[in-house]
């Protein structure tokens, strides 16, 4: 999961910081655990920082109807 | 009491009987006429007559009620009106006491609005139970509107300033006019099924009840409600609710606060970020104090065995941890790094190097090194190596002494 962190959704980056900080403060992890708990979050936390700093919003327009293979192009 | 025979009724309990009977019989309930007799005293109440070719009805419209009428009334005009009938006694007349009036035309829209109303709720459509909540952190926005509308430049402004982090994807519809209903519901759908958004902004701009009705038709509740991915509604202004902001699972009063709700500004959830790192921080600490703290009693009860292999087994996995530590290059981490590499130090005092330099040797056998720990290891004139802090020497064993 920790090597995906880069894809997943805000939401879930969230939830596994949460959990993480959640584990690490009931410490029934191994220390080896922990610091490997601790090097997640710190990554997810920079890896959304970056997202949230980096990204310009691009905006785009849906072209496809329904029942249509889902089409997008960027709007002006 | 009930009427009969042989009793005498006051005209006021007869009139009260009436009363009773007659507001018990009529639910509120819409009627369409003509206006008539309109005055309006200072009390600021509307009194008239509604008429049609062979019937009249006393109407009265209180000033609670009457501000909020979108249009002027005037003798003649075709209304439709919705109240309560009631009996007013001092005169022995019924009125219908009305809540709402609308021009005849638009009228028949407000019958089609509550009618639609009424049973969609019965449906359950607008529970809020069934309301899907708003993804705090949306990646993607989408937004079914039309791209020529007042409403897209006011959403796009305020997601581009607030929240640069999301993507946003737009879905063209017309909205008002005839087919708009069906084509809104389609745009819903299309966007609701590509995937693409984590919430969608349903709306247009603000205008005339007709110009807004497309938002008031089942098929456009209907792919709102059942859209998987939540949905904010912004039709119109404030005042202008439609059957689509009930069937939403959020109704925001115009589109540019459906941004705002769409949407937290990126400051607010970097907010969020640091208060986890702060967090991460806190609770490593504390980790790694425990885990100090841990190695030191451990180092002081092993203190005089000094286990060489043991205390270097525990100084390199320390030694590695120090390095991921050192790696994780955090600005932050370097205070908990130095206070690390100083707690460190102290332990290399501790380790069997440092305790040669307080007067202790250790003994080796040769050829293989291994530390001595039994005379018994070594047989009579065995040479073998001795450690010392400045330096090493060979020796001799030259007395087989037993304990």
């Amino acid at each position: 999961m920790a090597k995906k962190s880069k894809n997943i959704s805000f939401e879930a980056a969230f939830h596994r910081l949460d959990e993480i900080v959640t584990a690490l403060e009931q410490g029934s992890e191994s220390l080896e655990d922990s610091l490997q708990l601790f090097e997640e979050g710190l990554k997810l936390a920079e890896s959304l920082k970056g997202k949230l700093k980096d990204a310009e919003s691009r905006i785009q327009e849906l072209v496809s109807s329904a029942d249509e293979e889902p089409k997008l192009k960027d709007l002006k | 009491m009930e009427p009969s025979t042989d009793t005498t009724l006051t005209v006021s309990g007869l009139t009260a009987l009436i009363k009773e009977k007659l507001e018990g019989a009529f639910p509120p309930l819409w009627v369409s006429g003509e206006l008539s007799n309109l005055s309006r005293p200072s009390s600021g109440h509307l009194y008239f007559t509604l008429k049609d070719d062979s019937a009249e009805l006393r109407c009265a419209m209180f000033k609670g009620m009457n501000r909020f009428l979108r249009f002027q009334p005037e003798d003649g005009m075709q209304v439709i009106l919705n109240g309560k009938l009631t009996v007013y006694e001092q005169r022995g007349t019924y009125q219908l006491i009305a809540k709402r009036m609308e021009p005849a035309g638009l009228g028949t829209l407000y019958l089609a609005f509550e009618a639609l109303k009424k049973s969609l709720s019965e449906k359950g459509w607008f529970e809020p139970e069934i309301k899907k909540p708003i993804p705090h952190y949306p990646q993607s926005i989408g937004i079914v509107t039309s791209k020529t509308g007042a409403a897209i430049q006011d959403i796009l402004k305020i997601l581009s300033r607030r929240a640069p982090y999301a993507g946003i994807i737009v879905k063209h519809t017309a909205v008002q006019g005839t087919g708009s209903a069906e084509q809104i519901a389609e745009a819903v759908h299309a966007l609701d099924k590509s995937g693409f958004a984590n919430v969608i902004i349903v709306g247009r701009g603000g205008g005339s009840l007709e110009d807004l009705w497309a938002f008031n038709e089942e098929a456009v509740a209907a792919a709102v409600f059942e859209c998987e991915t939540p949905v904010i509604s912004a039709v119109g202004h404030e005042t202008d609710m439609t059957i689509c902001d009930m069937a939403a699972d959020f109704r925001a009063p115009t589109p540019s606060a459906a941004a705002e709700i769409a949407a937290r500004p990126a400051e607010e959830i970097m907010f969020e970020i640091n208060s986890y790192n702060a967090g991460l921080s806190r609770v490593m600490e504390n980790s790694l104090r425990n885990a100090w703290q841990e190695l030191d009693s451990a180092e002081n009860r092993h203190l005089h065995l000094s286990p060489n292999n043991q205390i270097n087994r525990k100084l390199q996995w320390v030694d590695s941890y120090y390095h991921q530590l050192r790696q994780m290059s955090q600005g932050w981490l370097k205070l908990h790094a130095s206070n690390l590499s100083g707690r460190l130090h102290e332990l290399h005092a501790l380790n069997p190097e440092g305790i040669l330099d307080r007067g202790y040797a250790i003994a080796t056998k040769l050829p293989d090194k291994t530390v001595l720990k039994d005379p018994e290891e070594l047989a009579q004139d065995d040479i073998f190596e001795l450690q010392l802090s400045k330096g090493k020497m060979t020796a001799r064993k030259t007395v087989k002494k037993n304990r």
